[in-house]
């Protein structure tokens, strides 16, 4: 078994690589507070890549595929009216990211 | 002056160019280099996903690092944020955006350019870019998730 199959086995392929890296070891992503979000959905509307889901239950949105999401890509934010969605530090995740570069070269 | 040749996709309305010689980031910018030098923009599938531009703000700085945020562009659609490709002290922004960003939409490999600098780790950089047939290659899956939609 691979190590991106022990990770996600059920990962799409398109989402699997980010530059010839596992996607899955890169921690971008964003993270919702649930305090503030109100449902609206626009970070949902906004995203191509079905990172958000609306719950209907709680009426809110969670993020389902996390791993869908674009590295460095944070324009989601900007839909949001509450100021609800985070990423991470670029400077923590770029650090990780060159470390990957050393085991994964490039093209 | 040499002309630039293009790697080209036709997808429904648009064409979308894709120029030989020039290096991509995932995050859909790109960087011509030129010896020392690097003229940075946004590619022709971003500006084309984003629809027309209506304004680009810089940020402040003299000394941009790959992966760090460029610029914030806003279109009729979307609000975003540009990342930098490469490294390098900022020689200059593109000004005549300020009053007409609609340049980046029109020419994003010529007039809609956006900053230059003087490049400080390129070799570092370019281990993180794509050539210009590998980025082709991404942006048409680019193309099937995000214009198809």
């Amino acid at each position: 078994m691979s190590l991106q199959d022990d990770l996600l086995p059920d990962l799409e392929e398109r989402y699997q690589v980010y530059l010839g890296m596992p996607r899955q070891l890169i921690p971008w992503y964003p993270t919702i507070d649930e305090e503030k979000c109100i449902g609206c959905k626009k970070c949902k509307d906004f995203c191509h890549d079905t990172v958000y889901a609306y719950v209907p239950e709680t009426k809110k949105v969670v993020v389902a595929d996390r791993w869908h999401c674009q590295v460095y890509c944070q324009s989601c934010t900007h839909a949001c009216p509450k100021d609800a969605i985070t990423f991470p530090e670029r400077s923590e995740v770029k650090a990780v990211i060159r470390d990957l570069r050393q085991k994964y070269p490039a093209y | 002056m040499k002309s630039v040749e293009y790697f080209e996709l036709n997808f429904d309305k648009f064409k979308l160019q894709v120029p030989k010689g020039y290096w991509f980031a995932g995050y859909d910018t790109w960087a011509k280099i030129e010896g020392d030098f690097a003229t940075v923009g946004m590619t022709d599938f971003l500006q084309t996903k984003m629809g027309d531009i209506v304004f680009f703000s810089p940020v402040e700085g003299e000394q941009l690092e790959q992966d760090d945020i460029l610029g914030t562009v806003e279109s009729i659609k979307a609000t975003i944020e540009l990342t930098m490709p490469v490294t390098g002290k900022v020689l200059e922004f593109n000004t005549n955006l300020s009053d007409h960003p609609e340049l980046i939409s029109q020419d994003p490999y010529g007039n809609g350019w956006i900053v230059k600098v003087d490049l400080s780790d390129w070799e570092s950089d370019k281990a993180m870019l794509l050539p210009a047939d590998k980025y082709f290659q991404l942006m048409q899956d680019k193309v099937k998730n995000a214009l198809a939609a």
